[in-house]
C-alpha cells in the first residue's frame, strides 16, 4: 500500500463507465435568466459574498488579462464610468484585452507549457544557445494579440509548415523544436518530449508513460506512442533555418554580415587545414563536410563545431541577426517499430503512424506524408473531447486563480470527475462556438458574478469550503515572478513597453526596464530571481506552477539592487528628503498601491520616515576629504564604478584625484583623503592594517588616525614601493563617535597611489573592517519608503 | 487555491494559532526572533517526519566527481601486480581503448581493529577505517560522465529527474529555517552537468539545492543577496517592522488568511537567515584547533563549513571535488591521485572525527564516491581524448567502490566484491538505485513509498528498481 506522503495527492481510482474527459462535452438547455455560468455553477447551497469594489474589480482584470496594473488614466475613467453589473464589466473587459500588453501576459502562461528556453540545456560545442527561440515567443505573443483561433493556434504549432500560412507563421514551430537538446544522437529523447508537450500540452494525457510500457491506468497502448514515433520521427531540424522578416540594410546589418560570413571562412579554412581536398559549397553557410567527414579526428572536430558555435555566438549577441524561425522539415517518412521496454536496440513490432486508440476509429491510419497535419487536426476536430476542455480548463485557471480540473496536464482516469464538470463542458462548448476564440472566452468568465465576487469572506464559508471549490467567493491570487517584477518596473515609472525582440538578461545592472518574459531562459542556468519565484525550470512542460514562501525571496526582495532600483525611480522628482510631509506619503501610496493613505497611514509613514536619519552610505564608514589644515570633513560626491570619487570625472575640475576604493584611495596636494568610521558601540580598539605606496616614483604618502576634535592618535609614512603596518593598541571610543583615517600627499603632489584598508579588533573579533564593509550610497529615506511599499502583500495580492 | 498539484509543505496552524498556544502575543513576536519551527504556513521546509524513525536525521554526500579509481583506494586487487603489463582474461568494453593491466602504483596497508585494507592515498581516512563501510561491488550503467553523474545525483541516466538531496528535502523538510535545507558546495565553478546534479525537477523549486563556491573564502559571499548593501542592518530591521505593521493592517482587514500570514514570516525568516547563513560559512569562528584538524586548505575548508552547516540542522549537503571532473585521470593517474586525495585525505578525516567527537556521526550519513571507478587495465592512445602517455585509466561503471559512514552503517565493514582485477562488481551487486534505496532506508524511508505525483504517475527516487543492503545496516 502506497501511503499519501508526504502531501503528495493521493490518486483517486477509475469509476464505472466512460471516463467523464473522454465523453463529448455537452451542455443540456440553460434557463438563460442569469449568466451561463452562475446558472450552471455548482454551489452545494453556500451563499456567494457580495460583489467586490470596482477599485479590486479594476485591478483584477488587468492582472488577469495584462498582468499589470491599469494606468492612471485608464482608472479614472472606468472609475468614474457610471454603467453597472455587465454593461460596465463588458467594455471594461473589452479594453483590457485589446492592449498588446495581454498577449504579452498569456503568452507567458502559454509559455510554460512549450517548455520555452533560449538554450538547449546540454553543453553542446557548436553553440549552447538557440538564438532564434525568441521568434516562437514573438509569435506566441502575437497569436493571443490577434486571438487567433485556439484550433489555429494549435494546428500552426504543429504543422505550420505543412500548412498554407504566411511565412513567418513558421516561427509556430518553435513548439516542437525549443525542447532540450542532448549531446551525442539521443534523438529518441527529444522524439519522446515532443509527443509529451503535444499530448500532455494540449490534450492532457501522459502519452509519454507508454514509451516503456502500455499506460499503467489510461487506455493507451505503447503501440501509441510509437504511432506518434513515427510521425515526429519524420521531421528534422534543418542546419539552415529560414529568415521571416527581411532585415532593413543599415551599415549595422553589412557589418554583421560581414562579420558572419568571416567566421564560416575559418570554419572551412580549419576543414581544408586538415583535409588538403576539401572543397566547401556554393553556399558558404552550408557546413556539410562530404567526403572530408570522416577525416576529422576528434580533437579536429571539436574545433569544427567549436568555429560553428562561434557564429552562433555573434547571432545570439548581434542585434542585427535577422529573425528566424525554429522550423522542422519533412524528411521520408519514418515506419515506426515499438522499442521494447523503451529499449532502441529492442526493435519490436511494426505500427502504423495513427493517432491514439481511445480517440481513433480502430483502423484509422495517417496517410498524408508523415501524418503530422493530420495529426494537428486530429487534436481539435470534433470527435476530440480532450483539448477544447483542456484549454478551457487553463483559461478557467488564469481568470479564477485555480482550476476546474486541478491537474491541468493529467485528465486521465486518475483525475476524477470535476465537482464542476457541466461548468467546464459550457465552457469548452462556448469556446468552439465561438470559432475557439480565446478573449472571448475569457470575457465571458470576467462578466460572471462569479468573477466578481470579494475575496473576503466570513470564517465559517472558507472552514466549509476550504478549498474553494464552490467559487463562493473569489481567489485571492499572489502575483508570480512576471507579474510582480512588471508592475514594479510600471509603478517605478520605468517600463519599456516595446513588444518581442532578442531577449535580456534579467539579473545583471543596469537592470533592462523589459518585461520579465523577455528576460533570458537559460535551461539549467535560471537566474537567481527565476530559481527564488517558483519559475518553472523548462526541463518539460509546466502544467501549474507551484507557489512556494522561501526566505530566499525575502532575501532577493530585499538586498537585490534590483528592487531598490524601482524604489528610486518611485520617488524621483518628490524632492528631498528633508523636507517630508504628508502629501509626499500621499504621492508615493498613490503611486505605489493606487490608492490615497488614510490618515493613520501616513502619520505612521511620516513618523517613519522622520526617525530614518538619511544615510549617505549604507554602512559605519564614510568617503570624503579634509582640507589642508582643516577639520571640516567633507564627502565625496559621486559613487561611480566601484568608488567615491569627484565627479563623472577623474579627474574632477575641483578634487582632481581624490578617491576611496574599497582597499585604496588618492589624496590631492592640498586635500588629505579621509574615511570617517562611526562605532555603533563604546569600547576599547585595536587597529591592524597595512599602508603601502603603490608608485615607485615621488615621496610616498603619509597616514594619520585622528578624532573630529584634531587629535592624532598614531602617523605613519610610507615612502616609494614602500609597505608600512599600521597598528595601534587601546584606541578608546564612545558609541556614536567618529575615529578619521586620514591620508595625505606629504607636501608633494604626484605618484600618491596608496592601499590602506584598516580594520578594528575589540577582545572578541573584528568590529570593522574598511575593505570588507566598503559600501556605496545609501537608499534615501523616500526609497526606503517606496521599497516598503513595493515589499507589501497588498502590492503583491490581487485581492 | 488549491496547491495540490504543486506539492505544498505541511500547514500546521496560522501563526496566530501557534502564537496563542504558546502564550504570546504579537508583541512579543515583533520584538524578537521567534522560533524556527514556527516560520509557518505554507513554507515547503518544514521539518516533517518520516515513514519510521531514521537512525540518520542528515547527510553529507562527499563527490569525488570524474570517478576515483577503486583499486588505487579501497579495493586491492594484488593479482593486478602478477599480470602488470599483461592482458587480462577479461574482456568488456570500454568507453576508449584500453589495452594491459596496469598495477596500483601505490601500496595497501590495513588500518584498525577491522583491518580494512586502504591505500597510501588515503593514510587518514584510513586511521578511520572502523568507522567505514566500504561497498566494492557499485556498479552503474554506461561508462560516460553526464549520464552516470545524473543516475548517482537523480537516479536516472537519461531523463530529467529530481535530485538525491531534493527527494530527502521534500520527505523531511529542513530542521533550521534560516538556512537552505539542501546545499551543493563545489569550488571553482559547477562540476559537468551542472545544477542539474542537485536539481528539484518536477518537485517544487524549493527543495532544489542551492549552490555556494566555496572557493570564496568570504562567508558573506557565498549566498546570493544575504547582505544589505543599500541599508545599514538596523535600519533594515527598522523597515521590516514597519513593513510587518502594514502587512498586519492588511491581513486583518482580510480576515486573516494563510498566505498571507507565510509571506509576512518570510522576511522575518530572510532577516534572521542574513545573521545565520553568514555565520555558517565562517569558519573562522571555530578554534584554532579544529580548523587545525581539517588543515587550512580549500577543502579543509569547505569541509568544515559542511560539519557547520549540519550541526546547524541543514538536511542534504553535498560537497564536491572541484569543477568540471577532477578525478577524471586517463592520463598521469599516479600523479593525479597522488595530488587529488592529497587536497582531501586529511579532509575527510577531519570531517569523520570531528562529527564523531560531536556526537553526530551517528546521525550524520557519510556518503564518498565518484560516478563510477575507472578500469584496472591501462588506457591506450587516441587523439583528442588523452595525452597519450598510457598511464592512465578509463572510466568503469562495472564495479567502482562507494562508502560510507555513520547514519546507521556498520563500521570497519566490506561489502561486496570485485572480480580478481577489480574490473566488475561480481558478488553482492549494489546498483546506484540499491545505494539510493539503502540511503532512504537510513533516513526512515521504504523508498517504494516516498513518491510524488506527477504527470499521471507516481514517482519515486528509485523508479521501479532498488534494494535496501540490509547487510551493512547497524
Amino acid at each position: 500500500m502506497a501511503m499519501a506522503f508526504p502531501n503528495s495527492p493521493a490518486p483517486v481510482k477509475t469509476s464505472e463507465g466512460v471516463h467523464w474527459a473522454f465523453e463529448i462535452p455537452q451542455v443540456s438547455g440553460l434557463k438563460g435568466d442569469r449568466h451561463p455560468i452562475d446558472e450552471l455553477l455548482v454551489t452545494s447551497g453556500l451563499i456567494p459574498v457580495g460583489e467586490a469594489s470596482r477599485e479590486v474589480l479594476l485591478r483584477r482584470m488587468w492582472h488577469v488579462t495584462t498582468g499589470l496594473l491599469p494606468t492612471a488614466e485608464q482608472r479614472e475613467r472606468w472609475l468614474s464610468d457610471s454603467r453597472k453589473g455587465e454593461e460596465w464589466l463588458r467594455p471594461a473587459s473589452e479594453e483590457a484585452l485589446s492592449q498588446n500588453t495581454f498577449g504579452e501576459r498569456w503568452a507567458r502562461h502559454w509559455l510554460d507549457v512549450a517548455r520555452y528556453a533560449d538554450s538547449k540545456g546540454a553543453a553542446i560545442t557548436d553553440g549552447e544557445e538557440y538564438p532564434y527561440a525568441y521568434t516562437y515567443r514573438d509569435w506566441v505573443i502575437g497569436a493571443f494579440n490577434r486571438d487567433l483561433p485556439f484550433d489555429e493556434f494549435v494546428h500552426r504549432q504543429v504543422a505550420a509548415d505543412l500548412m498554407e500560412v504566411p511565412k513567418s507563421e513558421l516561427a509556430a514551430l518553435g513548439f516542437l523544436t525549443v525542447g532540450r537538446a542532448y549531446k551525442g544522437g539521443q534523438r529518441h529523447l527529444v522524439v519522446a518530449d515532443q509527443i509529451d508537450v503535444v499530448t500532455r500540452g494540449f490534450m492532457g494525457l501522459t502519452v509519454a508513460c507508454a514509451r516503456c510500457h502500455d499506460h499503467k491506468s489510461d487506455p493507451i497502448p505503447t503501440a501509441d506512442f510509437y504511432s506518434l514515433y513515427g510521425v515526429f520521427d519524420s521531421a528534422v531540424v534543418p542546419k539552415k533555418l529560414p529568415v521571416i522578416a527581411e532585415p532593413e540594410d543599415s551599415p549595422g546589418y553589412r557589418k554583421f554580415q560581414a562579420e558572419r560570413l568571416a567566421l564560416a571562412e575559418k570554419v572551412h579554412a580549419h576543414v581544408k587545414e586538415v583535409v588538403p581536398e576539401y572543397e566547401a559549397r556554393a553556399d558558404p553557410f552550408d557546413f556539410n563536410l562530404g567526403k572530408a567527414n570522416g577525416k576529422l579526428n576528434q580533437k579536429q572536430r571539436e574545433k569544427f563545431r567549436s568555429l560553428i558555435g562561434q557564429i552562433t555566438k555573434l547571432e545570439v549577441a548581434s542585434p542585427f541577426a535577422p529573425a528566424r524561425a525554429m522550423i522542422l522539415q519533412e524528411r521520408k517518412p519514418v515506419d515506426p517499430v515499438i522499442f521494447v521496454r523503451g529499449d532502441r536496440n529492442a526493435r519490436g513490432e511494426k505500427v502504423p503512424r495513427r493517432f491514439l486508440k481511445i480517440l481513433r476509429e480502430e483502423e484509422e491510419v495517417f496517410e498524408k506524408g508523415s501524418g503530422r497535419l493530420e495529426l494537428a487536426h486530429r487534436l481539435t476536430d470534433d470527435r476530440n473531447p480532450l483539448t477544447a476542455r483542456v484549454w478551457a480548463n487553463r483559461v478557467w485557471m488564469h481568470a479564477m486563480g485555480a482550476p476546474l480540473v486541478e491537474s491541468p496536464g493529467d485528465f486521465g482516469f486518475e483525475t476524477a470527475r470535476p465537482v464542476q464538470l457541466e461548468l467546464l463542458d459550457h465552457l469548452a462548448v462556448f469556446l468552439i462556438e465561438k470559432k475557439w476564440s480565446t478573449k472571448a472566452l475569457i470575457s465571458h468568465i470576467m462578466t460572471s458574478e462569479a468573477w466578481r465576487r470579494e475575496s473576503r469572506a466570513p470564517a465559517e464559508l472558507i472552514e466549509t469550503d476550504p478549498e474553494n471549490q464552490f467559487y463562493a467567493r473569489a481567489n485571492r491570487v499572489r502575483k508570480d515572478l512576471e507579474a510582480w517584477r512588471d508592475s514594479a518596473l510600471q509603478v517605478s515609472g520605468r517600463l519599456d513597453s516595446r513588444l518581442g525582440g532578442q531577449p535580456v538578461k534579467l539579473d545583471e545592472a543596469p537592470f533592462v526596464p523589459r518585461r520579465t518574459i523577455y528576460g533570458q531562459v537559460r535551461r539549467g542556468y535560471l537566474s537567481s530571481v527565476m530559481r527564488a519565484f517558483d519559475f518553472p525550470g523548462s526541463e518539460e512542460a509546466s502544467m501549474k506552477r507551484s507557489e512556494t514562501t522561501t526566505p530566499m525571496q525575502g532575501l532577493y526582495l530585499m538586498n537585490s539592487p534590483f528592487l531598490q532600483g524601482e524604489a528610486q525611480g518611485v520617488v524621483k522628482g518628490l524632492g528631498s528628503d528633508a523636507d517630508l510631509s504628508a502629501a509626499t506619503v500621499q504621492k508615493i501610496y498613490q503611486q505605489v498601491l493606487q490608492r490615497p493613505a488614510s490618515l493613520a497611514e501616513a502619520g505612521a509613514a511620516v513618523a517613519w520616515l522622520a526617525k530614518a536619519k538619511p544615510q549617505r552610505t549604507a554602512g559605519p564608514w564614510d568617503y570624503g576629504y579634509l582640507l589642508d589644515g582643516s577639520l571640516d570633513f567633507k564627502t565625496l560626491p559621486l559613487f561611480k564604478d566601484g568608488r567615491w570619487c569627484g565627479g563623472e570625472v577623474v579627474p574632477d575640475a575641483k578634487l582632481g584625484y581624490l578617491q576611496w576604493t574599497h582597499d585604496a584611495g588618492h589624496p590631492e596636494l592640498d586635500k588629505a583623503v579621509a574615511l570617517a568610521w562611526t562605532a555603533s558601540e563604546s569600547g576599547v580598539l585595536r587597529l591592524r592594517g597595512t599602508l603601502e605606496a603603490v608608485r615607485d616614483q615621488g615621496n610616498g604618502v603619509r597616514a594619520r588616525v585622528m578624532r573630529p576634535s584634531g587629535e592624532v592618535l598614531g602617523a605613519w609614512k610610507a615612502g616609494p614601493t614602500e609597505k608600512v603596518p599600521t597598528l595601534l593598541r587601546k584606541v578608546e571610543v564612545k558609541a556614536g563617535e567618529q575615529l578619521w583615517f586620514v591620508v595625505d600627499s606629504r607636501g608633494d603632489q604626484g605618484f600618491d597611489s596608496f592601499r590602506w584598508a584598516p580594520r578594528l579588533f575589540d577582545e572578541v573579533g573584528k568590529v570593522a573592517d574598511a575593505s570588507e564593509e566598503f559600501v556605496g550610497p545609501g537608499l534615501r529615506p523616500l526609497a526606503q519608503l517606496a521599497q516598503v511599499l513595493l515589499l507589501s502583500n497588498e502590492f503583491f495580492y490581487i485581492d | 487555491m488549491n496547491h495540490h498539484e504543486a506539492g505544498h509543505g505541511g500547514y500546521i496552524g496560522t501563526r496566530r494559532e501557534f502564537l496563542s498556544r504558546c502564550g504570546m502575543g504579537m508583541g512579543a513576536l515583533a520584538m524578537g526572533g521567534l522560533p524556527s519551527q514556527v516560520a509557518a504556513g505554507t513554507s515547503p521546509l518544514l521539518p516533517k517526519q518520516p515513514q519510521v524513525e531514521g537512525k540518520a536525521k542528515a547527510v553529507i554526500h562527499l563527490f569525488m566527481n570524474g570517478g576515483p579509481s577503486q583499486v588505487d583506494t579501497f579495493d586491492p586487487k594484488p593479482e593486478l601486480d602478477k599480470y602488470d603489463g599483461k592482458k587480462i582474461p577479461l574482456d568488456l568494453s570500454t568507453e576508449r581503448p584500453t589495452g594491459a593491466a596496469m598495477k596500483s602504483p601505490f601500496a595497501f596497508k590495513k588500518y584498525g581493529e577491522s583491518g580494512l585494507e586502504v591505500s597510501e592515498l588515503f593514510p587518514r581516512v584510513g586511521a578511520c577505517a572502523d568507522d567505514l563501510c566500504v561497498i566494492r561491488s557499485m556498479h552503474a550503467d554506461v561508462p560516460n560522465h553526464e549520464p552516470s553523474l545524473l543516475l548517482m545525483n537523480c537516479g536516472d541516466s537519461r531523463l530529467s529527474r529530481p535530485s538525491v538531496g531534493s527527494w530527502v528535502t521534500y520527505g523531511l523538510g529542513t530542521e533550521n529555517q534560516n538556512l537552505p535545507g539542501f546545499v551543493s558546495m563545489c569550488p571553482g565553478g559547477y562540476p559537468i552537468s551542472r545544477t542539474q546534479n542537485w536539481q528539484a525537477g518536477f518537485l517544487p523549486a524549493a527543495y532544489q539545492g542551492n549552490y555556494v563556491d566555496t572557493k570564496n573564502s568570504d562567508p558573506k559571499k557565498l549566498i546570493e543577496h544575504i547582505v544589505p548593501k543599500h541599508l545599514e542592518r538596523n535600519r533594515q530591521r527598522e523597515q521590516l517592522d514597519f513593513l510587518r505593521s502594514l502587512n498586519e493592517q492588511h491581513a486583518e482587514a482580510r480576515g486573516r488568511d494563510q498566505g498571507l500570514e507565510a509571506r509576512l514570516e518570510s522576511f522575518e525568516l530572510a532577516y534572521r537567515m542574513q545573521l545565520e547563513a553568514t555565520d555558517a560559512f565562517d569558519i573562522s569562528k571555530e578554534p584554532q584547533y579544529i580548523r587545525d584538524l581539517y588543515g587550512d586548505t580549500l577543502q579543509g575548508r569547505q569541509m568544515l563549513i559542511a560539519r557547520r552547516l549540519i550541526e546547524r540542522g541543514v538536511r542534504f549537503v553535498q560537497v564536491w571535488h572541484g569543477a568540471g571532473q577532477p578525478w577524471d585521470n586517463h592520463d598521469d593517474l599516479e600523479k593525479n591521485h597522488r595530488r587529488l586525495a592529497g587536497e582531501c585525505d586529511q579532509a575527510i578525516a577531519a570531517l569523520i572525527t570531528d562529527l564523531k567527537m560531536r556526537g553526530l556521526l551517528d546521525e550524520t550519513l557519510v556518503v564518498w564516491g565518484g560516478e563510477f571507478g575507472r578500469t584496472p587495465v591501462v588506457e591506450m592512445p587516441k587523439p583528442g581524448s588523452n595525452a597519450g602517455k598510457i598511464n592512465g585509466r578509463d572510466h568503469n561503471h562495472y564495479g567502482f567502490t562507494t562508502w560510507m559512514a555513520g547514519g546507521g552503517v556498520k563500521g570497519g565493514h566490506v561489502h561486496g566484491e570485485t572480480d580478481e582485477f577489480g574490473f566488475a562488481a561480481v558478488r553482492d551487486k549494489v546498483h546506484v538505485h540499491d545505494l539510493h534505496a539503502t540511503m532512504l532506508h537510513l533516513l526512515g524511508f521504504d523508498h517504494e513509498e516516498l513518491t510524488y505525483r506527477y504527470s499521471g504517475r507516481d514517482f519515486r527516487l528509485t523508479d521501479v528498481y532498488g534494494k535496501v543492503i540490509e547487510e551493512i545496516l547497524a
